[in-house]
């Protein structure tokens, strides 16, 4: 026991004060990989700002162009004096915004319609939540809890609102309306409409929605939101006639066959923000700014060069003839799986056009994006290996640029005055190949994908 | 380092020429220490470069408290066992055959070089020789080194037992080797 530790001490005592002189280049290469660090936290940092900015934006538009649904809680002091006896004058201006939800009568029409119900009280203790013109699902039962509030006047009747208790939402009050020319004892039992209608009290019971003038709809409406767009991705593979001519008979023989065969599929993520408008809701033009990541495995096989007469390879991936006779085979002698990553920022612009239907609509259309690369992580270089079919990644110069297509079809449900939901797959091919020109392929990615987008209005 | 604190300060402000200092002090511990954990030389370069990122990267969390070099050298640690997780390294071998107990001379001892042990514990699998590591130089506990590889106490217990005694008959086998050169 003593020997081991002993022995222990020896290797913690050799080896834990070891050093090693670090190459010349060391440094410069760490400064590089410290600098590109540096970068992608501010990037991140950038991106992040960014998207808490527009969240703080779209919240606060939807805050600040939403309409407040007014009610009028001006309780008038719980006395509202009326003369009944007094004739309406025909002539007695009223517009139908007067009667519009929360509008505060003006003094003019308080002069002509006052309705005493001093010391009177008509409270509602619904059993049901109320919707409108529909009183008789209230239960309306008179207490003294409340004080009716005087809302609106017209010609014929005074309008009353019963300002809510806690069980009433705010923006439904009760609305009664008394008809001035008739004389009214208070209190009123309120029954329910029938027994209102019965006593005459209740020629019309007026829905605040109903009384609501239509809006007219704006021509142009402008969005901002944001979306998330999964896609799934594979890519045509083609050879590039300028490619370097050694690799020309690989190309031939083994890697196209290998590569296209192989037909990868790869998940791409999309998160973006976006803007546009619409016209006449029937047209729609969206612009994003997209943060786009690939990620899919390779397997790499790890490729050995004999010269024959040899041992038999497991897979031979290339026989090139030797000047002696004999050839040089390149085979295969395992394989590991390596992570390819692309990092891309894109913009796009797209049009659509939108049939809408009752409750919703379609939208389909079509689209154009930019993407620029903005980091890799690619195979390892090894340029060894001349005859390396996998190797194909190694040094690959990669578009910095990349242009594409799509087109969409989708559902669009509004939801609300504001918001807009925007859902539905959508196809794309890339017009350009993710390597260089001069590279020995041509890659272009394309696939389908499904969209989600979330869209608030914005005027 | 005299100027550590001052060097330091530099550093967190981006200073190049602190950061030139600070490295050529650190750089050849922590790769003496990358070494350790990954044979193939460049590849240790490699890590011992992403450790020294993550140490400027980081450098504003590290608040004084305990020697900067250790701070330094728990990065370069994990760095090294996420490059070997990362290419799923470390692997421990299941059936553990009773190992016989092979015991060490101090002249044994004396007579081995550090580069001879080096080479030693580099031939070690990778699993082996990340405990070795981990628990006789680094000083963690079993516990510790459970929870960082994401296996038991005991298998650590065990394997490192085993890792130990792979690697004393390899420094035996050396200094037998040596005996017969120096003959």
């Amino acid at each position: 026991m003593e020997n081991k530790e002993h022995i222990e001490s020896f290797i913690k005592q050799s080896l834990d004060n070891l050093e090693v002189q670090p190459g010349i280049s060391s440094f410069e290469i760490s400064m590089k990989k410290l600098e590109a660090a540096q970068k992608e936290k501010r990037k991140k940092r950038i991106f992040i700002w960014f998207f808490a900015g527009i969240a703080v934006l779209g919240v606060s538009s939807l805050v600040l162009f939403t309409p407040a649904v007014k009610t009028n809680n001006t309780i008038a002091s719980g006395v509202l004096h009326s003369d009944i006896q007094k004739p309406v004058p025909s002539e007695a201006p009223v517009s139908r915004d007067e009667i519009s939800l929360g509008k505060v009568p003006t003094k003019e029409s308080q002069s002509i319609a006052e309705v005493n119900i001093n010391n009177t009280a008509v409270s509602v203790s619904p059993k049901k939540k109320m919707g409108s013109g529909k009183a008789e699902k209230a239960g309306i039962q008179p207490t003294a809890a409340s004080t009716p509030v005087l809302l609106a006047t017209n010609r014929e009747s005074v309008i009353v609102g019963i300002p809510t208790n806690n069980e009433v939402s705010r923006s439904e009050p009760v609305w009664i309306s008394l008809p001035l020319n008739k004389a009214i004892s208070f209190p009123v039992t309120v029954q329910n409409d029938s027994a209102l209608k019965d006593a005459g009290l209740l020629p019309e019971l007026i829905s605040p929605k109903d009384s609501l003038p239509a809006k007219k709809q704006k021509n142009y409406v402008w969005y901002a939101g944001a979306g998330i767009d999964p896609q799934l991705t594979t890519y045509t593979i083609q050879s590039n006639k300028n490619r370097d001519a050694k690799y020309a008979p690989v190309f031939t023989d083994i890697y196209s066959t290998n590569r296209q065969n192989e037909l990868r599929k790869v998940w791409n993520y999309n998160a973006s923000l976006k803007f546009g408008f619409a016209y006449k809701r029937k047209w729609m033009l969206q612009a994003a700014i997209a943060y786009q990541y690939y990620q899919y495995y390779e397997t790499v096989y790890t490729v050995d060069t004999i010269v024959s007469p040899g041992p038999p390879p497991v897979i031979v991936t290339s026989v090139v003839p030797n000047s002696n006779g004999g050839s040089v085979m390149s085979f295969s002698s395992g394989s590991n799986l390596v992570k390819n990553e692309f990092r891309h920022m894109q913009v796009s612009v797209e049009g659509s056009r939108v049939f809408n239907f009752k409750s919703f609509g379609i939208r389909t259309g079509a689209g154009f994006s930019t993407s620029y690369l903005v980091a890799a992580n690619t195979l390892v270089v090894d340029e060894n290996h001349a005859y390396t079919y996998r190797h194909r990644y190694n040094g690959a110069p990669l578009n910095k640029w990349m242009f594409g297509s799509s087109a969409h079809i989708g559902v669009v449900k509004n939801i609300g005055n504001r918001v807009q939901l925007q859902a539905g797959p959508n196809a794309f091919y890339n017009l350009s190949s993710m390597f260089g020109k001069k590279y020995l392929i041509a890659q272009r990615p394309y696939g389908v994908g499904f969209d989600l987008n979330l869209l608030i209005r914005i005027n | 380092m005299k100027d550590l604190p001052d060097i330091l300060e530099k550093c967190k402000r981006n200073d190049r020429s602190a950061q030139a200092d600070l490295y050529n002090y650190l750089a050849p511990k922590l790769l003496g220490l990358c070494v350790r954990y990954i044979t193939d030389r460049d590849e240790a370069e490699d890590v011992m470069q992403d450790a020294f990122v993550k140490v400027f990267m980081n450098l504003k969390s590290y608040k004084g408290e305990g020697s900067f070099e250790g701070w330094a050298k728990r990065i370069a640690v994990n760095t090294a066992l996420t490059a070997l997780k990362k290419k799923n390294r470390i692997r421990f071998e299941r059936d553990l055959a009773i190992v016989d107990n092979v015991d060490i001379t101090e002249e044994e001892q004396q007579q081995i070089s550090t580069k001879q042990l080096m080479a030693c514990l580099g031939s070690l699998p990778d699993g082996y020789r990340t405990i070795i590591n981990l628990f006789l130089i680094e000083e963690f506990s079993h516990k510790e080194i459970g929870e960082k590889l994401g296996i038991t106490e005991s298998t650590s217990r065990s394997q490192f037992s085993r890792a130990k005694q792979v690697l004393i008959k390899l420094v035996k086998k050396q200094t037998v080797d040596n005996g017969n050169k120096y003959a």
